[in-house]
């Protein structure tokens, strides 16, 4: 173990010690916690996966040390689901290696699993099966027994906020309701590593902060959170390190503060509009002082130098295109203006 | 050991909340059972052979052939296997029919023993109602059965004719004579028919058999639920081996199956009359049946891609398996390629088991259908075992 997170150390360029505490970050939720980078729990080297002709994944690697919460950020169909379910070990990868606590994840080697805690996309629950019953089944598959079984089912029941509904059907649960105890079955064998493939996909504000609370939790307790989102605003309040994943490629890694600083002094504009987007952005992209435009579902995105001498061309511009324009926003460089910045594209195109 | 039954006792769990269970351990049980007792409980339970009334009428004024016809339908009378009026004409015997006074009618046209003697074409007319094609078809095996014997009659006159020079009409009544009188390898063949089943355990059988291919298709579809609600996903993540998955799958479908089965062939003992004869030696055939039933099942159902695919696939199988293996009636008797292909079932097998254990002789006369059985339940389940493993690994 020593020797693995040495090296995860060495390879990160000492990212995970420079980390910022999470409280450095714009987080509401988490506390800040030192990271215990001396212990490195999940390693993944070079994956590669291909679904017929297209390559899904093309050399992923990546490390996560006890207590760090990773978020891997990308926009839909970028690979994070491929990536997360070879880690769980529900899906073979073409070529590369896993490995959680220092044992390798292969095909046959089934005791490793019991190391890691996996919360699939989709809420999966038996509907006719009560939450407590759920908890139980998966937690016997995962080895829990007896005295300890029952009272990590009575735990997690009162961490998801489940206790007072342990007996009924999982069928006549709310959305928020089952997504929680979805992600309460991935923590109850208290793994050293948690994957989270978008869990608050479809949820409730509430039910949301609570899910996020969750985690946070997790990782204050020292679990290596491994956590897939395109929410921006989600990693940005989880996540200790970030790596940008797009078309199957791990583009960028690093703090939030390491990640923005590639963007320099950027300013992010939005524009809320309808029209031909994708012709105005390259109209716009044109103007000196605009680096990147992309098109999303709600209009335009540029990364500028300086937003502010810039606007008024901007706006001629947008006239001359007939764009019907309904907002404009400046913001400071954040994760997406770093994507954007990666890849000319923002992530939810 | 422990994964694996916990992972059967979920689904049980899940399936008597949903009454799976209910629907196919109890009342479909009940429901056939009642309802093969309601359409034919009357005739299956009657000990009252059924005797149908043919008529026969000749044109051919005292041929030979024609004779014989007559003198062979006498003689079926005679051992009670049908009746036989003579009519003096075809109009009569046409009525006759036609009243339905008659269940069918053979009628033998003018020159029908010259036209045989001299080797040209020569029919016996065969008198049946449309509406009673089982009749019609059991007249016309008969009318078939004697220009078999007819036409083996000339082989034989002639071997006969070439060694004492007989006449063509002397050479035929020769041959009628010996392919008329019973072979004594007949006696052995009726002694076999008997030892089969009677009506309302035959068929009790082969709708158990039936039934049990759609009720050993729980597991397979539990699996393909399991897929596509993401369970099975969660399942996989957990250190078990999938083996331990779908072992678990295949035990539940087998554990229902038996229940199931077990529990028609009590109210068929009940409602239908069937005879159950050597319980604990039933009980093997009803084990091993269910084994092969459900190593096919899951490895035709196994290559669906979705639960509602499975189900169909199940159908077809249900179906074609139960129409060769004579669930419904003994459609291989007789035919020789049928008959063949039966034998890839376990309902033939299951029903010769049964029937060789209704004469006696308990675990030793049904070894063999025990064996092949158990051999199309390991084939047929190591071959999806293998698929099922492939496809949970992609």
């Amino acid at each position: 173990m020593r020797e693995c997170c040495l090296d995860a150390t060495e390879n990160t360029d000492s990212q995970a010690t420079d980390t910022p505490p999470v409280s450095a970050l714009r987080s509401v939720t988490m506390n800040p916690h030192p990271l215990n980078a001396d212990r490195c729990i999940l390693r993944v080297a070079d994956l590669y996966k291909s679904y017929g002709e297209v390559q899904a994944l093309k050399g992923i690697s990546l490390q996560v040390a006890a207590g760090e919460n990773y978020g891997l950020l990308g926009p839909n169909g970028a690979g994070k689901t491929t990536t997360i379910q070879i880690i769980a070990g529900v899906l073979a990868a073409d070529g590369g290696r896993v490995t959680v606590c220092g044992k390798e994840l292969t095909a046959t080697a089934t005791s490793v699993k019991s190391h890691i805690g996996w919360v699939p996309q989709e809420v999966a629950l038996y509907d006719r099966l009560t939450a407590r019953e759920n908890l139980a089944f998966f937690g016997r598959m995962q080895g829990l027994s007896g005295r300890k079984l029952s009272k990590r089912v009575d735990e997690v029941l009162e961490l998801t906020g489940l206790a007072d509904r342990a007996g009924d059907k999982t069928i006549n649960f709310s959305g928020g309701m089952r997504r929680r105890l979805n992600i309460g079955i991935g923590f109850l064998h208290e793994p050293d590593l948690l994957i989270l493939d978008e869990p608050t996909v479809g949820v409730d504000v509430q039910s949301r902060t609570s899910i996020l609370d969750q985690v946070a939790e997790m990782t204050r307790q020292g679990m290596a959170v491994l956590y897939t989102t395109h929410y921006i605003e989600e990693v940005e309040k989880l996540c200790h390190r970030v790596g940008i994943i797009d078309h199957g490629e791990l583009i960028a890694e690093g703090s939030r503060a390491e990640l923005v600083k590639m963007v320099g002094e950027r300013d992010r504009v939005l524009i809320n509009a309808e029209g031909n987007l994708p012709k105005s952005a390259g109209r716009i992209a044109k103007l000196d002082g605009v680096h990147q435009a992309g098109v999303t579902n709600e209009g335009i995105q540029l990364l500028v130098d300086d937003a502010t001498p810039l606007l008024p061309r901007i706006f001629e511009s947008l006239t001359r295109s007939e764009l019907s324009v309904s907002g404009v926003d400046v913001e400071e460089p954040d994760l997406e203006a770093v994507f954007l910045h990666l890849t000319g594209r923002g992530l939810r195109d | 050991m422990r994964d694996i039954a916990w992972i059967v006792l979920k689904d049980l769990r899940q399936q008597i909340r949903d009454r799976t269970v209910l629907i196919f351990g109890l009342i479909a049980p009940l429901v056939i059972a009642a309802a093969l007792s309601l359409a034919f409980g009357s005739v299956l339970q009657t000990d009252e052979t059924v005797v149908f009334e043919f008529g026969m009428s000749s044109a051919d004024g005292g041929g030979a052939i024609s004779e014989s016809f007559a003198t062979a339908m006498a003689g079926l009378e005679q051992q009670g296997l049908m009746g036989i009026t003579f009519h003096r004409d075809r109009a009569s015997l046409d009525r006759a029919v036609e009243n339905k006074d008659l269940d069918a009618g053979f009628f033998i046209p003018d020159g029908f023993s010259q036209a045989i003697i001299e080797g040209s074409d020569a029919r016996i007319v065969v008198i049946a109602n449309p509406d009673s094609p089982v009749v019609a078809g059991v007249a016309t095996a008969i009318a078939e059965q004697f220009s078999l014997e007819v036409a083996s009659a000339g082989a034989a006159g002639a071997t006969v004719a070439l060694l004492g020079g007989l006449s063509p009409e002397q050479m035929v009544e020769v041959g009628l004579v010996a392919s008329l009188a019973p072979p004594p390898a007949q006696v052995a063949s009726v002694e076999a028919t008997i030892r089969r089943l009677d009506g309302p355990t035959y068929y009790s059988a082969g709708a158990a058999m039936f039934f049990i291919m759609f009720v050993v298709g729980t597991g397979v579809l539990s699996l393909m639920e399991e897929r596509k609600r993401h369970t099975l996903a969660r399942l996989l993540s957990s250190p078990i081996a999938p083996g331990k998955v779908l072992t678990a799958k295949y035990i539940l479908s087998f554990v229902v199956g038996v229940a199931s089965v077990g529990l028609f062939m009590l109210f068929s003992r009940f409602l239908l009359g069937a005879n159950w004869t050597d319980p604990p030696v039933t009980a093997l055939l009803v084990v091993t049946a269910t084994a092969a039933a459900t190593g096919i099942v899951t490895l035709v159902a196994g290559l669906a891609r979705t639960p509602e695919q499975a189900q169909s696939f199940q159908s077809v199988v249900a179906v074609t398996f139960g129409i060769l293996g004579g669930a419904f009636f003994p459609v291989a008797a007789g035919n020789p390629i049928l008959g063949a292909l039966s034998m890839a079932t376990p309902h033939a097998w299951f029903l010769r088991g049964l029937g060789d254990l209704s004469g006696g002789g308990g675990l030793q006369i049904v070894a063999l259908p025990l064996v092949v059985m158990t051999g199309i339940a390991v084939l047929t389940l190591t071959f999806s075992v293998l698929g099922a493993r492939r496809s949970l690994r992609a």
